[in-house]
């Protein structure tokens, strides 16, 4: 049975470096794949900053490679929470997710809520900043009008 | 849908013209069905190449062949901003680049518009035209109350087809 990975990470912390510590802490993570690259299971990762930001990564798959420029991480069957002081911002759901280097989280074919419902939205690309800030390609989003 | 009157905020040659128009279009028209399904009672959707999304300033910008549909409205263009007030319901919409209007039987094309969905209210600007089976109207600023189906028109220049 896998063990749930768990880590905090300030941002402009190099990504790879705190998520391989954290599955060391947490003991006994799967790994799997060639030398120079780990693929965690039932990972929970867990991404903020100090300004009281914070997005919450859980997937039930995630690649990590260790190459100079590239993502940081591949996610598979992923489930995003951003929050911000505590306030939920967005919530996301793809089936295929990249952790990017500058703190980003790009999902494919994601479908994202935003707000308390407020916008709900299917993409072919979305792109979850540290801030907060939401980014789409080939979007059809649905408000309410009242 | 029928376009019923005017606004009296005109006066001589607009005034007249806009009784042309309440009469044009105040007709018997053909039903004419739009040719995508209606959206949900109480929800906007908006397709569109691209969004940025501002939580803190409660603003989403769509660009790039962006139409939105509401009830019977499908709006497109090439670049919205969407303000989202509180309960997280869209306030307004100001649309920019090649605006085009469809709701029923009227049309409309315009530079710019902005959209009031709670009150349904439309308003071009840009050069608008709004286009009816009976007629064609232009003006520098043509207001179109979608519910009532009223239009009011700044500056207004019909022309209509003779019965």
């Amino acid at each position: 049975m896998t063990r749930r990975a768990h880590a905090s990470f300030v941002r402009g912390a190099p990504p790879l470096l705190l998520l391989l510590a954290a599955c060391g802490s947490a003991g006994d993570p799967t790994i799997t794949g060639d030398p120079g690259s780990v693929a965690v299971a039932d990972l929970g990762l867990e991404v903020s900053r100090l300004t009281g930001t914070t997005l919450v990564v859980r997937a039930e798959r995630a690649t990590f490679s260790d190459l100079p420029g590239r993502s940081g991480g591949a996610l598979e069957h992923v489930e995003v929470e951003a929050n911000i002081q505590g306030d939920v911002t967005a919530h996301a759901r793809a089936d295929r997710a990249e952790l990017t280097h500058d703190g980003r989280i790009l999902l494919h074919q994601a479908s994202v809520t935003t707000g308390r419902g407020g916008m709900q939205l299917t993409a072919g690309s979305v792109s979850l900043g540290p801030d907060g800030d939401i980014s789409a390609r080939d979007v059809s989003a649905r408000l309410r009008s009242r | 849908m029928m376009l019923a009157r005017g606004t009296t905020r005109c006066s001589g040659f607009r005034l007249v013209v806009l009784c042309l128009v309440a009469t044009a279009f105040s007709g018997p028209t053909a039903s004419a069905e739009t040719a995508v399904q209606a959206v949900p009672e109480g929800e906007i959707e908006i397709d569109a190449r691209s969004v940025e999304i501002d939580n803190e300033n409660g603003q989403a910008v769509f660009e790039g062949d962006v139409r939105l549909r509401h009830g019977d409205l499908v709006l497109r263009c090439q670049r919205l901003v969407a303000e989202v007030g509180d309960g997280q319901r869209l306030v307004t919409v100001e649309a920019t680049g090649g605006v085009g209007i469809e709701a029923r039987d009227v049309t409309a094309i315009a530079g710019s518009a902005s959209y009031d969905p709670s009150a349904g209210v439309l308003t071009l600007r840009g050069q608008p035209q709004l286009r009816h089976p009976s007629g064609l109207l232009r003006g520098r600023v043509i207001v179109f109350r979608i519910r009532d189906a009223r239009v009011s028109v700044e500056e207004a220049h019909g022309v209509f087809r003779l019965r």
